[in-house]
């Protein structure tokens, strides 16, 4: 029978703790014996995560609600621990059967870390609408600079230093400044 | 925890949906949509033409107890999802609760007597967090646990078609996923099921008052997921 049920499935490996949620109502007991926390994608979230999991989107941004205990606290805790960003995150698939029980291990969709949290209230009619969202990067995030940006000597040294850890800072951009101000002017022959 | 009170402002219908999660990529040309079930979904009730005011001027002070109580789309309250029309007498009609007293004749302090559900069924064997078929033995009911609802700690349930029947257990697929564990044993609440739920909406139990003639409400809520996610998890 084909599938016609899945499971959406987000896991962020904070260094303290262990998040895991599924796009769902209620809570989600897997083979494993793990718990994950039912919560439903902000709006717009859904399609930006159905992009990444086509390999087209190097930036996303998971924008959850009604998850404050599960991940507003940890979000904020990390986010003052100093140590949310870099943290790993992944989107996981589980096929299930006709009654929806899961089949087989989830496959893992997207790979990525955790790049900025956002913290969003919005005022309106129904309410005030507050929204934890965590933006995430996987390595195809380099593609995203463009070919005419400016790179700047702390961006290129920040860069170098993901790119290659253990050397030291790449100084290609170090007389940048230097060169603002100049103009460069062809020869004039006569 | 708050319940209904659903002796002094007894709704005359309660619609209980499913509210199922499916997604799609939007129909085709042709009109066809392919849609993909992400999760079985969660409960919309309704308690509807419920009556109160007129020189009742106690209902109308439940009601509004009621609101200061749930503050909003936050609060949690237990709700009455009566569904006579569906429940498995054994009878094949309705049936009171049997109330019973003490073996000398005798009631509690307060007048009060020992309660049991006219319909008896039970878990058959334990039914895990987010668990979708499970088993339920028939002890006292109707010849047929296929489409019944059933309430756990407060959690609704309804059931599915038959997958297996063997004697007097069944097996059935359940909406929606189980919330809480449910131990074999247990005794499940056929009579008068309840739900565990939060507002609709902030607004949701406005009403007129100052006004002398009766007037009928309704209140809308949703399913309380969110405090299974946190009992999981806990």
């Amino acid at each position: 029978m084909a599938i016609r049920s899945i499971k959406i499935l987000f896991v962020f490996y904070f260094p303290s703790k262990t998040v895991r949620l599924w796009e769902g109502s209620g809570p989600y007991l897997d083979l494993d014996g793990e718990v994950w926390i039912g919560v439903s994608l902000a709006e717009g979230g859904a399609d930006i995560v159905e992009a990444a999991i086509n390999g087209e989107e190097s930036r996303i941004t998971v924008g959850v609600s009604g998850v404050a205990k599960a991940l507003a606290d940890i979000a904020w805790r990390e986010v003052e621990a100093g140590d949310v960003v870099g943290s790993e995150m992944q989107i996981l698939i589980q096929d299930c059967n006709e009654y929806d029980d899961p089949v087989g291990n989830p496959e893992v969709r997207w790979t990525g870390t955790v790049d900025n949290p956002i913290f969003d209230d919005t005022a309106s009619e129904q309410g005030i609408r507050s929204l934890v969202a965590l933006e995430c990067v996987n390595a195809f995030d380099m593609r995203g600079i463009n070919a005419e940006d400016v790179i700047s000597d702390t961006a290129q040294k920040a860069r170098s230093a993901i790119l290659n850890p253990g050397a030291n800072p790449d100084r290609v951009c170090e007389r940048m400044p230097k060169l603002n101000d100049k103009t460069i002017q062809w020869p004039r022959f006569r | 925890m708050l319940f209904w009170p659903k002796c002094t402002l007894p709704p005359r219908s309660t619609p209980a949906n499913p509210l199922p999660f499916t997604r799609g990529g939007g129909p085709t040309l042709g009109g066809f949509e392919r849609s993909t079930k992400t999760d079985k979904g969660s409960w919309a009730i309704e308690l509807q033409g419920i009556s109160i005011g007129g020189l009742d001027y106690g209902k109308k002070r439940t009601w509004n107890a009621l609101r200061v109580a749930l503050g909003g789309r936050a609060g949690l309250i237990v709700v009455p999802v009566w569904s006579w029309d569906t429940a498995p007498y054994a009878s094949g009609k309705f049936e009171r609760k049997i109330l019973l007293p003490h073996d000398d004749g005798t009631s509690f302090d307060d007048g009060s007597l020992y309660e049991q559900g006219a319909i008896d069924v039970v878990m058959e064997e334990t039914a895990t967090i987010s668990q979708n078929v499970v088993t339920l033995r028939r002890v006292k009911a109707a010849d047929d646990l296929a489409g019944i609802r059933f309430s756990y700690q407060h959690a609704l349930y309804e059931t599915g078609p038959a997958i297996d029947i063997d004697g007097n257990l069944w097996t059935v697929p359940v909406f929606p996923s189980i919330r809480a564990t449910i131990p074999a044993g247990a005794a499940l609440e056929c009579d008068e099921p309840t739900c565990l739920v939060h507002l609709a909406e902030d607004r949701g139990m406005d009403i007129a008052q100052g006004k002398r003639e009766r007037q009928d409400v309704s209140v809308s809520f949703v399913e309380a997921a969110d405090y299974w996610n946190d009992l999981a998890v806990a």
